[in-house]
């Protein structure tokens, strides 16, 4: 095959992933009455834990020290950010509260984890890769312009805004692993 | 391995030093009665000069970023990293990560003698860069 046509052919399907990612969760935000901060506070979590479980299969499969290093920080941040999501809500009173767009984040998930699964070697770390740089973009997008703008609590509010140049690190770093695999 | 690490100890020993010592006002600082780094801490000031007080200057880790992110120093001066995230941090020579902080959690802080210009980065974010620079 030839360089440009592959070249096409993946920036297709990356685009394809991104835009489903997208649109699943954003139609999901549309189809949703306002979320309460029970709510956003089980979609803040959700969200990182996710992440966790991708970076989890990662460290099963991978072997490429740089994707490793990547999955490891994920990991570890995502953690520290749900430990202090957990604090604030029992500082607060708050139990987070099951909904539609967590439930949606979970299952988009599961399928995304059987796909990973399904693949090895260069084939999974640039299928990982990819999928961290669309699942930052589409929870930044979320994050910024749902979860803000709809928490009611103040603290909350800054949390998830504290939130959000961890995320936009994590997508700049994910797009630098990325470099290795898009030749 | 022993070696590195008393190096490190007696680094950040300096390190102590300068900082009571900057914290002090008086333009005849009392002579420090602690412990063998003074020694060192003497010679050193002798070196550079006799005069010159060294400073100590913080550096803050917050929202992902170094704050400032280029700092211009006297060699001797000491930098202070205030790690104020939420996650894990740490702060490595780039070029030839001839020293590093090791991982520096939510909360802690670590300092540097500088004794010469280096380019820095955090190992676990490899997005976020700073730089030392010393006159
Ligand atoms: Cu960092």
């Amino acid at each position: 095959m030839n360089m440009n046509l592959t070249k096409t052919i993946t920036a297709w399907a990356s685009a394809a992933m991104l835009c489903s990612v997208m649109f699943s969760t954003s139609a999901v935000a549309q189809g949703t009455s306002k979320l309460t901060d029970p709510e956003i506070a089980s979609v803040a979590v959700t969200a990182n834990q996710v992440d966790i479980s991708y970076a989890e299969v990662a460290q099963k499969k991978s072997k490429n020290a740089d994707v490793l290093k990547f999955a490891q920080t994920m990991s570890n941040d995502h953690k520290a950010i749900i430990a202090k999501a957990a604090a604030l809500c029992k500082k607060l009173g708050v139990t987070p509260k099951d909904n539609s767009v967590s439930k949606k984040l979970n299952s988009d998930a599961a399928k995304t984890r059987k796909m990973l699964n399904s693949k090895s070697g260069e084939a999974f770390n640039k299928a990982y890769i990819d999928n961290e740089v669309a699942y930052h973009k589409a929870v930044i997008s979320v994050v910024e312009g749902v979860l803000v703008p709809q928490a009611q609590n103040a603290e909350l509010k800054q949390l998830l805004q504290s939130v959000v140049p961890a995320l936009k690190e994590h997508l700049m770093h994910a797009e630098m692993v990325q470099k290795e695999f898009t030749k | 391995m022993a070696t590195i690490k008393t190096i490190l100890k007696s680094v950040l020993c300096v390190g102590c030093c300068a900082f009571m010592l900057a914290g002090c006002s008086s333009n005849t600082p009392s002579v420090p009665t602690v412990h063998f780094a003074q020694d060192e801490y003497a010679t050193k000031l002798k070196a550079s000069g006799g005069d010159t007080m060294p400073k100590v200057y913080a550096v803050t880790i917050a929202l992902m970023k170094f704050d400032p992110d280029t700092i211009t120093v006297k060699k001797g001066d000491t930098v202070v990293f205030y790690n104020h995230d939420m996650v894990t941090h740490d702060i490595t020579e780039e070029h030839s990560k001839a020293w590093t902080s090791k991982p520096l959690p939510a909360d802690a802080s670590w300092k540097l003698v500088a004794t010469q210009s280096s380019d820095y980065y955090c190992t676990i974010h490899p997005v976020m860069k700073g730089k030392i620079v010393v006159q």
